[in-house]
């Protein structure tokens, strides 16, 4: 790789990192386009390069989360079964698919994605219940919320539709290189009774171990090119952990706006170079 | 609070393998830099160690790679540890399944 093209992918990825940090994205939903669309590279080694980045954004933020207790490992590590599982047919898919396909699937990511950002709203429950538990697992855990210095306690409920949804959400990952927040903190704040805050940090914490069995297949395929990767993890893991310290202090509802309608745009972008009408695939 | 000691030791964990395998990927990036060969093929698993020993800079980048692959994984065996400890033995058979779909995705090739 020239030193001009390295300089680009690490500046591309401290903004992927930053950007994704500050609206909630993972920063592959701006890598793999960047990547692919920005300097040319093929798709399956972008996947490749973005699942690393997306493991080091992971683990950055894990270790705050974690340590501030927003983090419900136990609800992280049931649903680990299913995204892991997910993660390796996806990859095993994605290794094989031509490049066309990936284009659009990602592009459809794209437009969901930005559709979530654009209509998110946490689901606030009752008390009642959030104190209902079910099931035979214990999978209830408490936080101290900061903003309004009160500890938040909850129950969890509807592993099954939970489980489901990490199974999708880890299929994604492997094939195009997301992490699969996008599905995972809906689901676990709508249907299983898990406050936005807690969802983010636990789908968070998930996505390491995910991109972890997604990489290992694209490693074995030779398709994590080892100066793209490094690269691209040294740079959205600064970008992320900057971002993850101002993201409490900024307002940055305008900010996604206009992200939003960036994101459409490069889903566009995306679909065209599938077919091959902006510059080939 | 019941999860003091999983939260404390997975944020070591954690903490640990993001430090090592940054300044690991940093360190081979540098020296790949400076060494100037542009050389950026794969590494063979198999020859990686070989590579090391002579100090190879891509070896070196592709080794911090591993690290930071490697430090979700170390982060399951420290939660099914933690779990032991705890005697949970629901949440060390859900442990012992993650490691076990980690160790598919190590060997599965279609």
């Amino acid at each position: 790789m020239d030193p001009s093209t390295a300089l680009i992918v690490i500046l591309l990825s401290l903004l992927a990192g930053l950007i994704g940090s500050l609206l909630g994205l993972g920063g592959g939903v701006i890598v793999v386009p960047a990547l692919t669309l920005g300097l040319g590279f093929p798709m399956q080694e972008a996947i490749g390069a973005s699942l690393i980045g997306v493991i080091a954004a992971s683990t950055g933020a894990a270790t705050r989360y974690v340590r501030e207790g927003y983090t419900n490992v136990r609800l992280g590590m049931l649903l680990e079964t299913a995204t892991t599982a997910g993660s390796i047919l996806g990859a095993l898919v994605a290794v094989y698919l031509d490049q066309k396909v990936l284009f659009i699937l990602f592009s459809l990511v794209l437009v969901f994605a930005s559709y979530r950002m654009l209509t998110k709203k946490e689901v606030v429950h009752s008390p009642e219940e959030l104190g209902n538990k079910e099931g035979a697992l214990d999978l209830s855990c408490s936080y101290f919320d900061a903003r309004s210095k009160k500890e938040v306690s909850y129950g969890v409920k509807g592993t099954r539709v939970g489980l489901f949804a990490s199974l999708f959400a880890g299929g994604l990952s492997g094939l195009l290189g997301v992490g699969g927040g996008v599905i995972k903190v809906p689901v676990m704040n709508a249907h299983m009774c898990v406050p936005m805050k807690a969802a983010t940090a636990t789908s968070n914490f998930m996505i390491g171990v995910t991109a972890l069995s997604g990489a290992l297949i694209y490693f074995r395929y030779d398709l994590i090119q080892p100066v793209l990767a490094a690269l691209v993890g040294i740079g959205v893991l600064i970008g992320a952990m900057a971002g993850s310290a101002v993201v409490d202090r900024i307002d940055s509802s305008a900010l996604k706006k206009a992200f939003c309608i960036f994101l459409l745009f490069v889903a566009v972008l995306m679909v065209l170079k599938g077919f091959g009408l902006m510059g080939g695939a | 609070m019941k999860d003091d000691l999983i939260n404390s030791v997975l944020h070591r964990v954690l903490m640990f393998g993001m430090l090592l395998s940054l300044g690991t990927m940093s360190l081979g990036l540098a020296l790949y830099i400076a060494d100037g060969s542009g050389d950026d093929a794969v590494i063979p698993i198999e020859t990686l160690i070989d590579e090391l020993m002579t100090g190879t800079p891509l070896a070196i980048v592709q080794l911090g790679i591993l690290m930071l692959i490697a430090t979700p994984f170390v982060r399951i065996l420290a939660a099914l540890i933690v779990f032991s400890i705890e005697r949970d033995r629901q949440f060390v058979l859900i442990s012992l399944i993650v490691l076990a779909m980690v160790l598919v995705a190590m060997v599965v090739k279609v």
